[in-house]
């Protein structure tokens, strides 16, 4: 037996290898998992287990009467140097493919891309009929033209390490036109091989009264002109929808939306970073996790915005309606307004309806050109409240500050003003009195501003 | 007593320590035999490997080094 106290290895490294391998695991089966957005917020983490395990080394040191093992062993940093490095090099990946997502990284020295151009024999397709694109790899754009006609061109490409070797790839994918019983289905045939997959782009010219769907796995989708409705998805890039003339729906995995002119309803669902709409006739409903920023103006109809750190509903956004991870800015609304959310900064102004807000951790400001005519009411928790309105206004108001004070430019004398202990009311009746005015926060100061 | 040959401790502690080469050549063969009969390539999968690495080097820190022998 050795009575030497010997020590042993820290728990750290074997807890920090487990670690990443979850998440590489995790990244790469969930794409739109974002891990570099989520190493930035949550890197302190890692401090937090280091510590930990520091704890563990600690007990099992002292439990089993051997020396402890260092702070940070020389290998046990250049493991966590290689984790920054990996995570950096996560992120310099996905902000140049969110720069150009069709760029290929995964560079193959060896194999160059090419690509070849074929287009399918025109069909007349009869009115209002369904119209189905599909791909696994490559971009999809459809424009309504004038007349019956299905036109089809069809861009192939492919890798290799020869061109004949690519072109013999291009060659065994066929894109097929198939009519079914609920319309016309166009779709590469084989564009898997042992290479992987080929990239097929669909270019379409249909009629303009045609029902589509288009959907691609990597890639664009851009549709315009098209009258009936319009339902897109992409599992890896952009979409953008102009000028439908139905209702138009958009799911998405990654990647930026954009939607303008619309007769119809629009609908978003899925992850990604920017969407961009205006011009809708009909509702506006955007429901998943976008970075954004998310930029809605003009919508007719109501705006519903359902994600994980807000929700929304909206009615008849003239102005615009713009979300981003830190704050909501929202102008013109012409209906009721509701908002419930968390640490963000909320800036409205003029919501001709009700307004309803409820925040925690941010800043609300409101303003109002013209005298409210709807009841407001707006509860935070720790955030400041300044609300904006114009001296003519005649409201009854109730504002409460738990634990800062409340200031107002109003001082008619219906209204009662105490800052006592630390908390600062204000309640009474200006002018004629009229909607009700509600205001709550736990910490922060609430201003009821006079604008000239 | 030692003899001039080298003695293999047997405690818990250097049992899983030398557990950990068969383990990672195990597991490196049982990757490619998978990514051979499933849709998963060893590019799917490898991060697998350092989820095994880092089980070993957690359950070798917290075995006993009751009668270890060192060297």
């Amino acid at each position: 037996m050795n009575n030497v106290p010997n020590q042993r290895g820290s728990i750290f490294s074997g807890l920090l290898l487990i670690f990443l391998g979850a998440v590489f695991l995790f990244e790469h089966f969930h794409p739109s998992f974002r891990i570099w957005h989520y190493f930035y917020r949550y890197w302190p983490l890692l401090l937090i287990l280091w510590g930990l395990a520091k704890i563990i080394d600690h007990l099992s040191a002292q439990r089993s009467g051997e020396g402890k093992p260092p702070l940070l062993s020389g290998g046990e940093a250049a493991l966590m140097v290689l984790v920054v490095f990996v995570f950096i090099g996560l992120g310099v990946k996905s902000w140049v493919m969110e720069k150009d997502p069709n760029l290929n990284l995964n560079m193959d020295v060896f194999s160059k891309d090419y690509s070849e151009i074929e287009e399918l024999p025109a069909k007349t397709l009869p009115s209002n009929e369904h119209v189905t694109l599909s791909t696994e790899r490559g971009d999809i754009s459809a424009h309504a033209g004038e007349g019956a006609g299905l036109r089809v061109m069809v861009n192939k490409s492919a890798s290799g390490p020869t061109e004949s070797a690519a072109q013999e790839r291009m060659k065994r994918v066929k894109v097929v036109i198939e009519q079914t019983g609920g319309g016309y289905v166009v779709h590469p045939v084989n564009q898997e091989d042992s290479e992987g997959l080929v990239g097929v782009d669909l270019n379409v010219t249909l009629p303009p009264q045609t029902a589509l769907w288009a959907n691609t796995s990597h890639g664009n989708v851009n549709v315009s002109e098209v009258i009936g409705s319009v339902t897109a998805g992409s599992g890896n890039g952009d979409i953008e929808i102009h000028n439908g003339g139905s209702d138009v729906s958009a799911k998405m995995s990654k990647g930026d939306v954009r939607i303008t002119g619309i007769a119809g309803s629009v609908s978003v669902a899925g992850h990604g970073n920017e969407i961009e709409i205006s011009d809708v006739k009909g509702n506006t409903a955007i429901d998943g996790d976008f970075f954004g920023p998310i930029r809605v103006r003009s919508v007719a109809g109501t705006t519903r915005y359902h994600s994980q750190k807000a929700d929304m509903t909206l009615v008849g956004v003239r102005g615009r309606l713009e979300l981003d991870s830190e704050q909501i800015e929202i102008s013109d609304v012409t209906g009721a307004s509701k908002l419930n959310t968390h640490e963000k900064d909320i800036d409205v102004e003029n919501v001709n309806g009700r307004l309803d807000i409820a925040d925690t951790k941010g800043d609300i400001k409101v303003r109002y050109s013209q005298a409210p005519r709807e009841d407001i009411n707006i509860a935070d928790d720790s955030g400041e409240v300044d609300v904006t309105l114009p001296s003519n206004s005649s409201f009854e108001v109730s504002a409460v500050s738990q634990s800062g004070e409340v200031q107002s430019d109003f001082e008619e004398s219906g209204l009662k003003l105490t800052n006592e202990n630390g908390t600062g009311r204000l309640s009474g009746k200006v002018g004629t009195g009229g909607p009700k005015i509600r205001i709550t926060t736990s910490y922060g100061t609430i201003y009821l501003r006079k604008s000239s | 007593m030692a003899d001039a040959n080298r003695i293999h401790c047997t405690c818990p502690y250097c049992r899983i320590h030398n557990l950990m080469g068969p383990l990672i050549i195990i597991t490196v063969g049982v990757l490619f035999l998978i990514a051979q009969f499933s849709r998963y390539s060893f590019g799917d999968l490898w991060p697998i490997l350092l989820i095994v690495i880092g089980a070993v080097l957690v359950a070798q820190h917290l075995a006993s080094k009751q009668g270890h022998i060192s060297s």
